[in-house]
């Protein structure tokens, strides 16, 4: 029991040629562009798909629950299991079971969509942790003031760049591992674990960079559609989809066009 | 994207498929065409009573499902779909005793819930009446001896590390009367799994376990998957069955909490490709489905859920029965079973093991050679041994350094198993933070002692370059990781702006102080050939042989350049454009502009001259043709390659570079290479 499967890239030329990259030294910038480019047509056939909507919709929701005086209410009323005066874990819980239950069954379920529903948790207790003090030092009304917080134009760009920049780092990673532990050792590529720890790193940051592309369009795009949609009950999970697709295909173009 | 479908149409049902048709599995676990063996061996007779004929159905139902899920291949590596292909699609056709349960909405909707996290298959099952049904006994094979004293548990005991921990504590210490269901093992691998259970009931003063050996197996060895993600599915049912007949309404695993949530241990380890057996949400699945079934309430639970692997080994050892732990198996490739080396050493569970073993300090009890590749020390291969060991302790090294907050921020898929956790959600969430540090602290800590007991070897670097010790260990300073911030207070040197190099594994080009890198090509080294020297005219067998110094019978690097069709056109179609610039530039009265353009001319005509060219074409040979065709492939790859990267550094070597059967870098202007 505990089985885990490991595998490797494709050897088909896209692919090889990241994997020569790979082993050539190339940068975090440039690996990424040769994965996006090899990836791109999987990727984004896989960003309509439920999983990834709902992630990045239950995000939309917490921060439209915050602005109700019964928060625990306003998030029940969401689909939210919680408690009242839910803490940080029993959020990030709800959330989670949130995006479970909108693929009974696994219809729809995708590997994207697993990204999805995980970076969403990370997104959302980053946000919050660093707020408050820690994850146990956050008070109902810390993690309510949080998402409140979200709600304006420039917070919710930084939402969406959170989120995104660490699905798109998910997604890189996702490739990315199947090759450089290759090149750990002496004479190779990373000389131990730690230089490879590093270039992980790295990739990290570059993805943050990244989706700064997505930052402005987050902000605005929430802002047009609040006041576009106020007499019909503010955004839907057919906006957030519309959106998250958007957002992808900036961050692919953004990734693919690199750092020249 | 939906992912590939298949029918398996089971017993009865089986007929309603006649003849072969894609796409549908017929198995039978009984009659005409059986090729599912189901077995519960060494039965008690005293627990032979009038067994539902519900939990009947379910044995059967588990063994479908099983069989299944190995008949039907995922595309593990299939990532361009995101996992379109690791998900799939299964459709069962089942004649059952009582459709009536079956059939109703809170099963079929808990038997979903269950096995959709548990495989993350999607699963579809249409019940049906059973006209003819197998009996029970056809399953069964009854023990000599009966248990006296009436079993107080029931035990899924794998012969694994955690379950023999478990048996250990329920067993020996605890002295319960358990009955310990256990899969049938086969081979050479039976004789250690005898003496285990022997050393186990010789260890006990209290009552002697009872091993019940099941197992369910499609005859002909048609598996074609292996990762068998339902296979806690089967164990449970066939237990839960057990347990009815024992009249109890329990079982319990024992498996290590690290395990037991199972984490992802790296970033292309997502969703079930990291097996959820006893995951806490599917033991509470469990609980629902087997208490729907059972109409009881039936517990289903892990007792190490707070333990880690080296916390069980610890404890066996700490009972005093460190013996025992050489004659557990913990390994997956089961088929490459050797007596004297039963382990592997490179599957997960190997690894996860042997570290175990040595935080526990526990080494003594199993030799080292018990592994097939030594864990500490033995090189591995590239491929998935090499990702996998470095993955494990890439991930141990970096908890064992978090603290809760960036725990979460990394591990989000670890807040799936709160709400089904006894505890309330902030104790949960904060208890698996300290079991996975205390992991992370505790593999750490043996790859420190190990690292002492090593040193020597590590200093003078005798151990192979990719065993464990040197990929943690290694302080090679010359290898500094790429893009990696520098942290001397070191005054570096400025980066070069213009330069071609080859380093390490690839190349590295600057240009206009912009740097890329590129994979190993012959074509680069015609490229940076003739980037050393601009205007010096290369034959393509010149290029040819400066790529391959050590080769010999090359075409003789002093063969005749050929003047053909493509380099002609490429010289006169230059001259004429450079005629073109001239008058422009005296029109436009611009003495700079026709300075260079007369330059460029004079230039290209003194090439031609020298080669003495004049007006005729040359012929080639077919050999010199197929070379000239080779070397000028390979540098437009090259070059090609060069302008998607570094599309400036590109747009110049293209235009740079005269490509024909005679090769030249004839830049306007020479940037400052430096080689």
């Amino acid at each position: 029991m505990g089985h885990t499967r490991l595998g490797n890239l494709p050897r088909t030329r896209k692919w090889r040629e990241v994997i020569g990259l790979i082993a050539a030294g190339a940068g975090a910038d440039q690996i990424a562009t040769a994965i996006i480019r090899a990836a791109e047509t999987g990727l984004m056939a896989s960003a309509h798909h439920p999983g990834l909507v709902e992630a990045f919709w239950s995000l939309i929701q917490l921060t439209q629950a915050a602005r109700e005086t019964d928060f625990a209410a306003g998030l029940r009323d969401r689909g939210f299991n919680v408690p009242d005066n839910p803490s940080l874990p029993a959020i990030l819980s709800a959330v989670s079971q949130n995006v479970d239950r909108a693929m009974p069954n696994n219809k729809g379920r995708t590997d994207l969509g697993e990204m999805a529903q995980t970076a969403a948790i990370e997104v959302t207790n980053q946000i919050v942790t660093q707020r408050a003090s820690s994850l146990f030092g956050a008070t109902a009304q810390d993690v309510q003031r949080a998402f409140r917080d979200l709600g304006t134009e420039k917070n919710f760009g930084d939402l969406g760049k959170r989120f995104f920049g660490q699905l798109t780092n998910k997604v890189l990673q996702f490739y990315a591992s199947r090759e450089c532990a290759n090149h750990v050792g002496q004479g190779q590529r990373f000389a131990n674990l730690a230089a490879k720890a590093a270039f992980d790193q790295a990739m990290d940051t570059h993805c943050r960079q990244a989706s700064v592309i997505v930052q402005k369009f987050a902000g605005d795009w929430q802002s047009k559609q609040n006041w576009t949609n106020k007499d019909t009950g503010g955004i839907t999970r057919k906006h957030a989809e519309g959106f998250a697709h958007q957002a992808m295909k900036k961050m692919v173009a953004e990734l693919k066009e690199g750092n020249k | 994207m939906t992912p590939p479908e298949m029918l398996f149409a089971c017993n009865e049902a089986a007929s309603s498929h006649p003849g072969i048709v894609a796409g549908v599995a017929k198995l039978r676990t009984a009659g005409h065409g059986k090729n599912v063996r189901v077995e519960l061996n060494d039965i008690g007779r005293q627990f032979h009573q009038d067994i539902a004929p519900a939990l009947v159905d379910l044995v059967e139902i588990a063994a479908f499902v099983y069989v299944a899920d190995q008949m039907n291949r995922r595309g593990a590596d299939d990532v361009e779909t995101m996992g379109a292909n690791w998900r799939r699609r299964m459709r069962f056709e089942i004649p059952v005793r009582v459709p009536a349960l079956w059939k109703s909405a809170p099963v079929d909707d808990a038997l979903m819930e269950l096995l959709s996290f548990l495989s993350e298959d999607e699963y579809e099952f249409t019940f049906s009446q059973y006209k003819s049904p197998p009996a029970l006994d056809s399953y069964l094979s009854f023990g000599k001896i009966a248990q006296q004293t009436p079993p107080e548990s029931v035990v899924l005991f794998s012969g694994g590390l955690d379950s023999l921990g478990g048996v250990v504590e329920e067993v020996v210490r605890d002295k319960r009367a358990a009955l310990l269901v256990t899969h049938a093992s086969a081979g050479t691998m039976r004789e250690r799994h005898h003496t285990l259970t022997s050393m186990i009931s010789n260890a006990t003063s209290g009552p002697r376990p009872h091993f019940i050996a099941v197992r369910a197996s499609k005859e002909h060895r048609a598996e074609k998957e292996y990762t068998q993600r339902a296979r806690s599915f089967l164990y449970a049912s066939f237990a839960v069955a057990v347990a009815r007949m024992a009249d109890l309404n329990a079982i319990r695993f024992y498996e290590n909490g690290v395990v037991s949530l199972n984490l992802p241990m790296s970033p292309q380890v997502v969703g079930s490709r990291a097996t959820r057996t006893t995951h806490p949400r599917v033991l509470a699945c469990m609980r629902k489905f087997f208490s729907l079934v059972t109409n009881t309430q039936f517990d289903v639970e892990n007792r190490f859920l707070w333990k880690t692997k080296a916390d069980v080994v610890a404890d066996i050892v700490k009972a005093g029965h460190g013996a025992m732990i050489d004659y557990s198996i913990s390994c997956t490739h089961t088929r490459k079973y050797r007596r004297d080396k039963p382990h592997c050493g490179v599957c997960s569970q190997c690894i996860d093991r042997r570290f175990a073993v040595l935080a526990a300090g526990a080494g003594q009890f199993e030799p080292e050679d018990r592994y097939r590749h030594k864990l500490l020390t033995d090189p591995r291969d590239e491929g998935e041994s090499r990702i996998m060991l470095a993955s494990y302790l890439e991930t141990a090294q970096q908890v064992a350094a978090m603290d809760i907050t960036a725990f979460y921020n990394r591990y989000g898929e670890a807040v799936r198993a709160l709400p089904h956790i006894a505890l309330p959600v902030d104790d949960a969430a904060k208890r698996i933070f300290e079991l996975y540090k205390r992991h992370g602290e505790q593999i750490v800590g043996a790859i420190e002692t190990a690292g002492k007991a090593h040193m020597s070897e590590i200093v003078r670097r005798t151990l192979p370059e990719s065993c464990t010790l040197r990929l943690v260990h290694d302080p090679n300073p010359n290898t500094a990781p790429a893009s990696a911030p520098s942290v001397s207070g070191a005054i570096e040197p400025p980066p070069p702006t213009h330069q071609l190099v080859q380093k390490g594994q690839g190349w590295v080009l600057w240009y206009e102080s912009i740097d890329k890198h590129f994979e190993l090509s012959v074509g680069m080294v015609y490229v940076h050939a003739l980037l050393c020297a601009p205007n010096k005219r290369f034959t393509v067998a010149e290029l040819y042989a400066i790529a391959r110094p050590h080769m010999k019978d090359i075409p003789s690097a002093r063969s005749e350049a050929v003047f053909d069709q493509k380099a002609a056109i490429a010289y006169w179609q230059r001259l004429n454009e450079l005629d073109s610039d001239i008058a422009a530039a005296e029109k436009t009265q611009d003495a700079t502009a026709k300075s260079v353009a007369e330059n460029e001319k004079a230039k290209l005509l003194g090439e031609l001259k020298a080669a003495r060219f004049g007006n005729r074409m040359k012929v080639e040979s077919a050999d010199q043709k197929r070379l000239r065709d080779r070397v000028r492939n390979a540098l437009d790859r090259t070059i090609d390659s060069i302008k998607k990267w570094h599309p400036t550094a590109g747009d110049h070597i293209d235009g740079a570079i005269l490509r024909g059967s005679v090769m030249t870098y004839a830049p306007v202007d020479v940037p400052p290479w430096d080689f």
